[in-house]
């Protein structure tokens, strides 16, 4: 799993400055990985089967309504790295800014690739986003 | 098609069963496992060494709380060569160097909390019971009655023998002026002196410091052909040395405490090779893209394995090593002779020991991992190294040069030398260089470290 977060999140080259590279591989990497798949998916069951299936809220199944979803995703997603990172007591470095926009990137690409999954489960929505 | 249904019954069962019958015989599987008894007895001496070595993540907690000694002995030769170091005193009160080290050595020593016992002795034809206060008084009066010169191996021999069993350290002090019976005996000094030492415990270890003095008296050459005495001696200092003989642990100790501050030069034989604490820092002095691969979750921790992600001669990696040096004798502290000798051993050239520097007040007070260490070893890595290397580094146990400009063949013209110093210290170094794994034989202190690629 750690192997799989390293890979995903080293694309951007390894963490600077390097003395801090043990850190993020052992702790934040596997961290703010887990939390954006936790939290994305959290936001697709809130917006496909609460609102959409079980509440039948009828007025927030729109892809605007959608797009509102992946934006609150993508900056719960920035934050948590910067939260993260403050949390570790590494180095500071601009890399940080790096990591985070990286992570948000994520953010909205696993939301859009699981909307395809739940919007099959949904009532309301299971047309949304397209 | 030939699975193994088609084998028949006899061969998958019967035989098998047979050789089991058979095994009561003298077989090749008993031949095996006679070998498989003996070699591990082969094989196995280097193993413990290396296990030390590879498996000490924690930095052992320094032992100086705990230091003592049951027992120490002092030896003051009285014979007529040291009359020159300890004149009797005359009106214009000059003392010499000799008398104020070794009073204060002495008074150090007395008043010391860790020492449980002491004893005194002259040396006279043979070891005579003597007090602080009269031991402490013929050093600073002189000494009044001269006894009979006694040969180095003789005094050795008796030391080595009989005051060393109890677990005691004992520090001779003397000019170590030896003159063999026969002229053509001086290419044997050093053997004189291994036999004498040889008997004594397995574990001896013996550190040699050399002062110098001013000189007041007659001075006895070693080689009496030319001249039989120096009358009115000397202008210039005269060497006397300060012998620690005892178990190694208890010698080691006896250095890093009790003879601290002593001004001069000093060698070391047979002490075992140290493990001190140490580890790879990973945010302190360093350049280049590197970090410390065993350091684990905790942010800025230290560790032994180094993950190289970029080096090159342009853009070299380093990284510094912490060491507590604070076990070791003096000589081994200053950061100079580190500089000079510590070596990094491994198959790579690529990785070399840059600098060595000394704590620090700034060092000290950073709250961070380095304030734990005395002294800070960078190293320079000019390459990505391939694949995972095992590196040593290791201060090995070369004899100090001041040896040879201490040493004489003629020693008719006093001065700063010793008649055939360094084939005194030949024989020690060939008499305890085998016996432990430690100085001589190769290494006053070794540190295992590990590159890697990241």
């Amino acid at each position: 799993m750690k192997g799989f977060f390293r890979a995903l999140y080293e694309v951007i080259g390894s963490p600077q400055p390097s003395s801090e590279v043990p850190v993020y591989r052992e702790v934040i990497f596997p961290n703010i990985g887990l939390l954006n798949l936790g939290i994305t998916l959290a936001l697709l069951v809130l917006f496909y089967l609460v609102i959409n299936r079980w509440m039948r809220v009828a007025t927030f199944s729109r892809p605007s309504h959608w797009a509102i979803m992946l934006l609150l995703n993508v900056i719960i997603a920035f934050v948590i790295v910067l939260a993260q990172v403050n949390g570790q007591n590494v180095v500071s470095h601009s890399y940080v800014y790096w990591l985070a926009l990286l992570n948000a990137l994520y953010a909205a690409l696993f939301f859009f690739l699981f909307s395809l999954i739940f919007r099959k489960l949904s009532v309301n929505a299971s047309t949304t986003p397209f | 098609m030939f699975g193994p249904m088609r084998i028949p019954f006899f061969v998958r069962h019967a035989l098998p069963a047979a050789a089991l019958l058979l095994a009561g015989c003298y077989s090749r599987s008993d031949i095996q496992q006679e070998q498989q008894a003996e070699t591990p007895t082969q094989t196995e001496k280097p193993a413990p060494a290396q296990a030390a070595e590879t498996s000490k993540p924690a930095p052992k907690a320094p032992a100086a709380a705990t230091v003592g000694f049951p027992r120490v002995n002092v030896f003051l030769e009285v014979s007529g060569s040291m009359q020159g170091f300890m004149p009797a005193t005359g009106a214009d009160a000059r003392t010499t160097q000799f008398q104020q080290q070794v009073s204060e050595w002495l008074s150090g020593l007395e008043r010391d909390q860790r020492v449980q016992q002491r004893r005194y002795f002259r040396i006279a034809d043979r070891p005579l019971t003597d007090s602080y206060r009269a031991l402490s008084e013929t050093v600073r009066r002189g000494i009044s009655q001269p006894a009979k010169s006694t040969s180095i191996p003789a005094i050795l021999d008796t030391v080595a023998n009989r005051y060393l069993n109890d677990g005691a350290v004992s520090v001779i002090i003397s000019d170590f002026i030896y003159s063999p019976e026969r002229p053509g005996d001086v290419p044997y000094i050093n053997t004189d002196i291994a036999d004498a030492l040889a008997r004594s415990r397995k574990d001896l270890a013996v550190s040699v410091y050399g002062l110098t003095s001013d000189f007041h008296g007659t001075y006895y050459p070693a080689m009496k052909g030319r001249v039989g005495k120096v009358p009115n001696c000397c202008p210039e200092p005269v060497p006397y040395y300060m012998w620690v003989l005892g178990p190694a642990e208890l010698v080691g100790q006896f250095d890093a405490s009790l003879m601290k501050g002593l001004p001069g030069e000093q060698a070391h034989f047979g002490l075992p090779a140290l493990t001190v604490p140490n580890s790879v820092l990973s945010r302190y002095g360093r350049k280049g893209s590197w970090f410390v691969a065993d350091a684990g979750k905790q942010a800025g921790a230290s560790g032994h394995t180094v993950a190289v992600e970029e080096a090159s001669v342009q853009e070299p990696a380093e990284f510094v090593v912490g060491l507590d040096l604070n076990q070791l004798p003096e000589l081994f502290q200053t950061p100079a002779y580190l500089q000079k000798n510590l070596t990094l051993r491994g198959n790579t050239t690529e990785a070399k020991v840059l600098k060595v520097e000394a704590a620090t007040e700034a060092t000290k007070r950073s709250g961070g991992p380095e304030a734990a260490y005395t002294h800070f070893v960078t190293v320079r890595v000019t390459g990505k190294p391939r694949s995972e290397q095992q590196l040593t580094l290791a201060l090995p146990a070369a004899r100090p040069t001041w040896v040879e400009k201490w040493t004489t063949t003629d020693d008719s013209r006093p001065g700063p030398q010793t008649f055939a110093l360094s084939r005194q210290l030949d024989g020690l170094q060939k008499l305890l260089a085998g016996r432990q794994a430690g100085t001589n034989a190769a290494d006053v202190l070794r540190v295992p470290l590990t590159i890697q690629p990241d």
